[in-house]
């Protein structure tokens, strides 16, 4: 199955290379190829003897991240490799697992791939970029995301900090190395040369890092992790997870109507109405803890399926933490389509495809709800 | 047409559709922000601090975050002349970002169909929480509900299971803006050749979805739904995040070979027996606790920084875990010029985040500071909509700009 959306494939007339390794790189040619883009990627054999949840991991990346690629086995000094990237618009090139020659190898590799393609776009999606001093550290993902500021918002206050598992990190990475691409395929003129791109994975999470810090800053609160709670409650009440009778759920009160209405949701029950529980700054940031105290035993009554129901009535931010398998059945997104299938080796499983629709002026047959 | 000769029209309020369009102004396009009084962006309407008016929130750093660079238009859409002067910049605008509520434009006469009739060439990016059509597409969300409802959070959290969600990281907000951009970059390119616009709907909770891809696959997989796995990657032992000396001090680190290990293992001081047990891979990840218990033990004995340094030098790969503060004076990122400063009409200056991308050759820069609301409301509708300025003290009069 194809992994764009239907009737949309703005990007078919563009060839990516894509190599190396990394679920960054690899996010970054899904996008591509979910958009339309023809992506040739070059793998190295996978070396023997993994152990079993290491072989499930491998083959779960490669089922998401690999959709509707054209994969070949071979190495990068191969024949076919020089062939497609002289004749390619793209090449994405990533590296998991940086070190001090990581910088300077990309750097040749540059150069000498575009003397053969002076039209080449290079994206290097690397851990920390290829500018010093950045160049001379040793790490991949887990340590790029350390050095943001965002794991240490994540978790409880006395176990570890916590980065974004399962590939989240390199998607977001990916995604980005994405949109920089595109920049430099809508600026290259008809006739004009490729670049250099330098994609790295810390300035990814660091840049979307600080307007959080921000926030905190205006509010005098610490970016430091506060358990199933938004730090501080990053200055509403209620911003946090409560357990409930068959899970957790995740609510946001923004702004003092949604949460009148949880007040409304909850029944209005009498310490509500006490002047302590109308202050919304001081609820969040001095004695949530105390108004917790009210609300947890309403929620551990109650199961994830009711409380949707009554956040939808209510209209209060508020929704469960569903896992993957719920989500698979959601009705909103089994409507539009979103999920595509994948196959790896004799296994066929549902992964994720891009999240928009597209219609044109002329074509809107095509879209998926006309189908 | 190049993404910094693009004029961009955008009604556009919170993260995700205000960060969409940055990197195209930092680009050098000319980006239009259409506001309201009667409906402010939330970076300009969060509740005031103690000792801040509501007034001084209009202008704080993150309202430059997502709209540095951008010009600010006042029209009330719910007039006819807000209405007028709104479609007239749509005519000659080549990409549209709006993130109101689906629905809510059609009610005041604007749908997206009407806009490409108008403008052919025009590329419309709609973002809501569930997309704009379909059973569930009233449903409103904030990013902590999107990335709750995506699957995203059920696998963030420790190894015994135990979730603890992202709750202050808008995971949902930044993707969702991100896969906007690719889409209208796309769409630009396609439009390049076949001279056709579009109407984009992105659904921020899919978006968020695709942040979970691998543990969508992995549950296909094996059958069983992922469980959060804390900092561990299946592959590589020890992987994750380790008290060091100091209050609350840590560094990540992570082995991905035998050799790796050996470093590791002299780095820290353990045992020749020790160095030689876990050897192997597969002795690593088959007693990882144990494996683990042994590093932690090491590490605690020394303050986060000298470690981490001494354990780069070493070849390990090693990082100290920051606070955002901590990121925001690392000399590696100052170096780099994660962030900058650009001028601002009453602070002086403003320290501002960099759109993430090293280009060779594409000036990538932030073009100045965010405009009050509605300071550009006369320029941009007679420059760009081409509306007399008899006709705008008209629609002045009758409230088109508020």
């Amino acid at each position: 199955m194809t992994s764009h959306p239907p009737g949309a494939t703005p990007l078919r007339d563009i060839l990516v290379v894509e190599t190396g390794t990394g679920t960054a790189a690899a996010a970054c040619g899904l996008i591509l190829r979910q958009l339309g883009a023809r992506v040739v990627k070059f793998v190295a054999p996978e070396p023997d003897g993994a152990t079993p949840s290491a072989a499930v991991r491998a083959a779960a990346e490669r089922a998401y991240l690999d959709v509707d690629k054209e994969v070949v086995q071979s190495t990068p000094e191969g024949g076919s490799f020089e062939d497609a990237v002289s004749r390619c618009d793209l090449l994405v090139r990533g590296v998991d697992h940086a070190d001090s020659r990581t910088a300077a190898l990309l750097r040749a590799e540059y150069r000498s791939l575009r003397a053969t393609n002076p039209r080449l776009v290079f994206v290097a999606v690397t851990p920390f970029g290829l500018s010093s001093p950045f160049d001379r550290w040793s790490g991949g993902d887990l340590h790029a995301q350390a050095i943001t500021g965002w794991p240490v918002f994540v978790g409880h206050p006395d176990e570890a900090p916590l980065v974004s598992n399962y590939g989240g990190g390199g998607l977001q990475h990916g995604l980005s190395a994405a949109a920089a691409a595109l920049v430099a395929i809508t600026s290259r003129d008809p006739e004009g040369v490729g670049q250099l791109v330098d994609v790295s994975g810390a300035d990814v999470v660091g840049s979307s890092i600080r307007m959080y810090s921000h926030t905190y800053k205006l509010y005098g609160l610490d970016l430091k992790r506060a358990g199933l709670r938004a730090p501080g409650s990053s200055g509403r009440y209620p911003h946090t997870a409560f357990r409930c009778k068959d899970g957790v759920v995740s609510i946001i009160c923004r702004a003092v109507e949604e949460w009148r209405r949880f007040i409304d949701m909850i029944g209005n029950p009498p310490w509500a109405a006490e002047p302590r529980y109308q202050d919304f700054y001081a609820m969040a940031t001095q004695y949530p803890d105390e108004v917790d105290a009210f609300v947890r035993p309403w929620m551990l009554e109650r199961t994830k399926a009711e409380l949707s129901e009554l956040a939808v009535r209510f209209k209060v931010p508020m929704a469960p933490i569903r896992g993957v398998d719920e989500v698979l059945h959601d009705e909103q997104m089994t409507y539009r389509g979103f999920f595509v299938e994948s196959t790896v080796g004799d296994r066929s499983v549902d992964v994720p495809g891009f999240p928009g629709i597209w219609r044109y002026q002329d074509d809107t047959a095509l879209t998926r709800e006309n189908r | 047409m190049k993404p910094g000769d693009l004029l961009v029209v955008e009604t556009t309020t919170g993260i995700a559709g205000p960060l969409l369009s940055r990197p195209l102004a930092d680009l050098g396009a000319r980006v239009v922000k259409v506001e309201s009084t009667a409906r402010l962006d939330t970076n300009r309407r969060r509740v005031p601090p103690p000792g801040m008016t509501a007034e001084q929130l209009k202008d704080v750093i993150n309202v430059h975050e997502m709209n540095a660079g951008k010009a600010s238009v006042a029209l009330n859409l719910k007039t006819e002349g807000g209405r007028e002067g709104f479609l007239a910049l749509i005519r000659q605008a080549d990409v549209y970002v709006e993130n109101f509520a689906p629905g809510w434009l059609s009610r005041v006469g604007l749908d997206h169909e009407s806009m490409l009739e108008l403008n052919p060439r025009l590329i419309v990016l709609a973002q809501s929480a569930y997309g704009e059509r379909g059973p569930l597409s009233d449903r409103r969300a904030y990013a902590p509900v999107m990335t709750a409802l995506a699957g995203v959070e059920s696998v963030v959290g420790y190894d015994d299971g135990r979730i603890v969600p992202q709750m202050a990281g808008a995971v949902g907000d930044v993707v969702a803006a991100y896969y906007g951009l690719v889409a209208v970059l796309a769409a630009l390119h396609e439009r390049s050749t076949t001279g056709k616009g579009a109407i984009i709907d992105i659904s921020q909770i899919e978006a968020s979805a695709c942040v979970a891809g691998v543990a969508f696959a992995e549950f296909g997989l094996t059958g069983t739904p992922p469980l959060p796995q804390g900092n561990i990657d299946p592959r590589y032992a020890p992987h994750g995040i380790y008290r060091t000396a100091g209050d609350d001090q840590w560094v990540a680190l992570a082995v991905w070979s035998d050799d790796d290990w050996h470093a590791l293992a002299r780095a820290l001081d353990l045992t020749e027996d020790d160095e030689a047990r876990y050897a192997h891979v597969h002795a690593r990840l088959d007693r990882r606790a144990e494996v683990d218990s042994l590093v932690e033990a090491a590490v605690l004995r020394e303050p986060r920084d000298a470690l981490f340094r001494r354990l780069q030098a070493a070849g390990v790969a090693c990082a100290p875990v920051l606070d955002c503060y901590e990121a925001e004076a690392l000399p590696e990122f100052v170096e780099r010029e994660l962030w900058t400063r650009m001028p601002h009409p009453t602070a002086g200056y403003l320290r501002i985040t960099r759109v993430p991308w090293r280009f060779e050759s594409i000036d990538l820069a932030p073009r100045g500071a965010f405009e009050g609301i509605g300071a550009s409301t006369d320029r941009i509708l007679t420059e760009i909509g081409g509306i007399s300025r008899e006709e705008l003290e008209r629609q002045r009069s009758e409230g088109a700009f508020a």
